[in-house]
């Protein structure tokens, strides 16, 4: 009795045990991943959030997405070297964030061809930029999901500090610019928030924007791992970013980003150089006082200059090889989603991005912050070079090794500009 | 027979120690002496080079700023922080009031993981809002701004004060083999007219040289890997002035990818470890019993 007892017992389980691994083999697919967007609360963070829930609702029964949310890009980029280096990539990686390890990649030819995917869906390729599609076109193969909006990155002004010292309108030269940093100086406020730690990155689209004063330095920051930083004009640029550097805050060496933002959100300083994607932390109660984004006022950098934080590098979503079909089609079904209509509406209408090939109504466009639509208008009617990111340009040492050591003997004026730039061209 | 069976049995459950010693210790460091001879990305084939890598250290000068750092920092660590661990255990092994206090809390900063520390030092040290300006520009110094991290006059000892004076565990140890110093000769000592000074001087001290020993090992062995604190503070700047072989390991292998150079550097870092261990042992005679 107790021997076909316990005999049911065991039967019982296999039975269980089989249900429910095959619950598990006909459920949606997982994909796992990391990403350092969508952990936080910032204006970005919301918007992915909102896309990948969206996704995971369209495909419930397909695919499910287990994203692992990691604090920030650094934290993204040492995670990506740490498992590359185990040999296994997860199924989705950006190639992005670091040019260096994207490159490896690409050489090592470790991602998917999505050319077979692209060319079947005809909505993916209309809504593409048409220069994103050739720059991901390696060797015959789309490599990764082609940028379909732009982001220009310019400054924000703060008017009421401006009008206190005596400045009325937004300066739209080199001279303009110095003349109105000079002019808040005299008035006891610290022009621009700039954070100079890790790879300074505000105080470098500065300095790009800089550069770009000259066509040399255009063609220069169009180029991918220039040959040297020794030329005339990067010197000039550099002497002028050191002219710049002396009109921040006092903590400015040393602190992080955040520091630099709460600078400028508590109207410490006039002046932050950062893309729209921050325009949601302005109309924020939790870090802004109220009527604080109605003060400002969106500009490209001086001399009609602005730089684009997607569109000149290789694209967001790249799928790896090595994985199931099941877990390649859920990728790619996730890169296109995010190249969607509906989330490319969403990221124009929360973050101020422009999507040159997506048609928008009256009613998107009454929806976008009246500081986006100014920057976008802005890009629209002066037609401005658009830079590529110094973060798509230049190699890994470059960014987290040389400008996070010599950026701020720059600021302190221990080294000249003519020793930064052979710094600079020491770590090519 | 039975004695066989009995070394069998021992060399069997010796067995998963050895297994796993040689998987996560053995292996990984074979791996790292022999690639130091190589041209080597991590990723793609390995390229023999002999010892190029070797001769190209000696030429280059951020290696020069870390070694020479690494050997500083191993001083002060040998001569500040152990010594200083050593003073207050013996402080506290008086048990004044409030020592278990103060033990407890001198162990604190070695509960906080190095990268908060080192963060923390960040914002300490900030030349606007940190705490340390704010607090000279108070004692009257109006318009004192120094930027601790930043200048290369003060940046390598500002990096220092991060750890120097956080002997948490040398207080530890040496508390724990003061207490197993036998009390008779404190008390003989004392009897016969010994100040606290001198039981101390006379009595502890040489009676506390292996622990000694073992402190200094830690203690310049730690520093001479040293990473989190450079890396969160100054990066390795200003000009490679704080610089440090683990940072350096760091640098050359993921951000330059050179696994094959980087590994040449923790080639020198592991026979200055064991050099250390080596010296300090035979100053020490940490082998010898005391008592």
């Amino acid at each position: 009795m107790i021997a076909r007892l316990k005999l049911l017992i065991v039967a019982l389980v296999l039975l269980l045990s089989a249900t429910m691994v095959g619950a598990a083999q006909n459920g949606p697919v997982t994909i796992s991943f990391p990403w350092w967007v969508g952990g936080g609360t910032s204006g970005s963070d919301m918007w992915f959030k909102q896309a990948v829930d969206s996704f995971n609702e369209q495909y419930a029964n397909q695919y499910k997405l287990d994203i692992e949310f990691l604090p920030g890009q650094a934290a993204y980029i040492e995670k990506m070297k740490s498992i590359f280096a185990t040999g296994k990539l997860p199924p989705l990686v950006t190639l992005k964030r670091d040019p260096t390890l994207a490159q490896l990649w690409v050489d090592q030819d470790l991602l998917v061809d999505l050319t077979p995917y692209f060319d079947s869906s005809p909505a993916w390729q209309a809504l593409s930029i048409k220069d994103s599609v050739e720059l991901n076109t390696i060797n015959g193969k789309l490599v990764a999901a082609p940028d379909a909006f732009l982001t220009p990155i310019g400054l924000f002004y703060n008017m009421e500090l401006l009008g206190k010292a005596g400045v009325t309108a937004v300066p739209t030269t080199l001279d303009e610019f110095f003349n109105t940093l000079e002019k808040l100086k005299a008035a006891g406020i610290p022009a621009i928030s700039l954070h100079i730690q890790d790879t300074g990155w505000s105080a470098m689209l500065v300095f790009e924007s800089l550069l770009a004063q000259t066509p040399q330095g255009i063609e220069f920051m169009d180029t991918k791992d220039p040959d040297s930083f020794n030329k005339p004009f990067v010197i000039d640029a550099l002497k002028n970013l050191q002219r710049v550097l002396q009109f921040t805050t006092a903590d400015a060496i040393g602190a992080p980003f955040s520091i630099a933002a709460n600078n400028f959100l508590s109207e410490k300083t006039a002046i932050m150089p950062n893309g729209p994607w921050m325009i949601a932390d302005f109309r924020n109660p939790d870090k802004a006082a109220a009527g604080f984004g109605d003060k400002l006022a969106s500009a490209l950098y001086p001399g009609n200059v602005a730089v684009a934080d997607t569109g000149r590098q290789l694209g967001e979503y790249a799928a790896v090889k090595g994985y199931s079909q099941e877990v390649t089609d859920g990728v790619v079904a996730f890169a296109k989603h995010m190249r969607s209509a509906a989330v490319l509406r969403a990221r124009v209408i929360q973050l101020g991005s422009t999507a040159p090939n997506l048609a928008l109504t009256d009613a998107d466009k009454e929806q976008i912050d009246p500081l986006a639509v100014q920057l976008i208008d802005l890009v629209q009617r002066e037609n401005p070079p658009i830079l590529a990111n110094f973060q798509a340009q230049w190699n890994s040492t470059i960014q987290n090794e040389t400008i996070v050591q010599g950026l701020p003997q720059l600021a302190l004026g221990n080294i000249t500009p003519e020793e930064f730039a052979q710094m600079l061209t020491d770590a090519l | 027979m039975r004695k066989r069976h009995l070394k069998l049995w021992i060399a069997l459950f010796l067995l998963p120690t050895f297994v796993l010693f040689g998987l996560i210790y053995a292996v990984p460091l074979l791996t790292v002496i022999v690639t130091s001879f190589t041209d080597w990305n991590g990723f793609s084939n390995i390229t023999f080079i002999g010892l190029d890598n070797y001769g190209h250290l000696l030429q280059d000068e951020q290696f020069r700023h870390a070694f020479i750092n690494s050997l500083l920092w191993g001083a002060i660590a040998a001569c500040v922080h152990v010594p200083f661990g050593v003073m207050v255990a013996l402080f506290l092994n008086r048990k004044p009031p409030g020592w278990r206090f103060v033990r407890s809390v001198s162990l604190l900063p070695n509960l906080i993981p190095g990268a908060a520390l080192a963060l923390l030092y960040v914002f300490i040290f900030n030349p606007g809002i940190g705490i340390l300006n704010q607090f000279i520009r108070r004692l009257g110094f109006k318009d004192f701004t120094m930027y601790w991290l930043y200048d290369p006059h003060s940046a390598f000892l500002s990096v220092t004060a991060v750890w120097v004076f956080y002997a948490g565990v040398i207080i530890l140890i040496t508390m724990a083999e003061l207490s197993g110093i036998p009390p008779e000769l404190r008390e003989s000592a004392m009897i016969d007219g010994a100040t606290e000074r001198q039981v101390d001087w006379y009595i502890h001290l040489p009676l506390l040289k292996n622990i000694i020993g073992v402190g200094i090992i830690i203690a310049v062995t730690e520093v001479f890997k040293m990473f989190e604190y450079v890396y969160f503070t100054t990066g390795g700047g200003p000009n490679n002035s704080t610089m440090t072989l683990g940072l350096m390991i760091y640098n050359q292998a993921t951000l330059r990818y050179h696994y094959g150079y980087s590994n040449a550097v923790g080639v020198i870092l592991l026979v200055m470890g064991l050099l250390t261990l080596y010296t300090v042992s035979r100053i020490f005679r940490t082998d010898t019993v005391t008592h």
